[in-house]
């Protein structure tokens, strides 16, 4: 069983982002999905078209993790990578998150927080910028990466949002 | 003022905040004439804040779908272990 209807992306605060999605199995192996390089490496891919050619993770209070995507269409790439600020295994983890690329000011702190109820594993993801300005241009700039996956399919549309008297 | 304040059971001042905040985030503009300000809603920013939204979602949602795949292959090779040591026992 899936639950694609459980995906929620919400702005919580002027400095948020949070993303939350029921998954089918239980805490651990969720847990393990998010936090297990061999695995994170096999989802977490980016857009259509990208591959995720480093991911290491250093699952320990200090400890640092980094991810690398890169585009096969055109060779860019785009990395981020940050401390783990608290681990509590199965449970929560906080992470800094910085990318290479600093479209947006200072760091971001990642909250991840696994919630299981009868074998079905709520995960809450919080981004949390060092102010609005910083989490606007995060958006930004991630429309400017496209995040691809529906970006010609975005700009057929911007049109009709944008266009127009209003 | 009296016109957008209308249809709502707010104050005129508090109508009058929620106008400064919304031109403040770029989302109306007011122009002027003798006797009214008339706003104008910008769609532009509103536009975009809600693509991006969009295309967010359907970066994270693909993803997710991907875990989706990978947890269930996990469960059925746990499931297979587990036979396999019960069988053992």
């Amino acid at each position: 069983m899936f639950f694609p209807d459980s995906f929620e992306v919400s702005l919580p605060s002027d400095r948020e982002i949070q993303i939350t999605r029921d998954f089918d199995a239980r805490r651990g192996l969720v847990f393990d999905a998010f936090t297990k390089p061999e695995l994170v490496r096999r989802w977490l891919l980016g857009p259509p078209g990208w591959t995720m050619p480093l991911c290491e993770i250093d699952l320990r209070v200090g400890g640092a993790y980094r991810y690398v995507w890169r585009s096969e269409k055109d060779g860019s790439q785009m990395a981020v990578g940050g401390v783990f600020r608290e681990v509590t295994p199965l449970e929560r983890l906080v992470a800094s998150e910085k990318f290479d690329d600093a479209w947006y000011p200072g760091e971001a702190l990642d909250t991840t927080v696994f919630v299981e109820t009868r074998g079905i594993t709520r995960t809450t993801i919080t981004v949390l910028y060092e102010s609005r300005e910083a989490r606007d241009a995060a958006r930004r700039s991630g429309m400017e990466y496209g995040m691809a996956a529906g970006y010609d399919r975005l700009e057929a549309l911007l049109p009709t949002l944008t266009g127009g008297p209003a | 003022m009296n016109e957008l304040a209308e249809p709502f059971s707010m104050s005129q001042p508090a109508v009058s905040r929620h106008l400064k905040v919304l031109e403040r985030a770029g989302l109306i503009s007011s122009g002027s004439d003798a006797q009214r300000r008339p706003r104008k809603l910008e769609a532009r920013p509103l536009g975009e804040a809600t693509a991006w939204l969009e295309t967010y979602r359907e970066y994270w949602e693909t993803s997710f779908v991907r875990l989706d795949g990978l947890l269930s292959e996990l469960k059925a090779t746990e499931r297979k272990r587990e036979r396999v040591a019960r069988r053992k026992r």
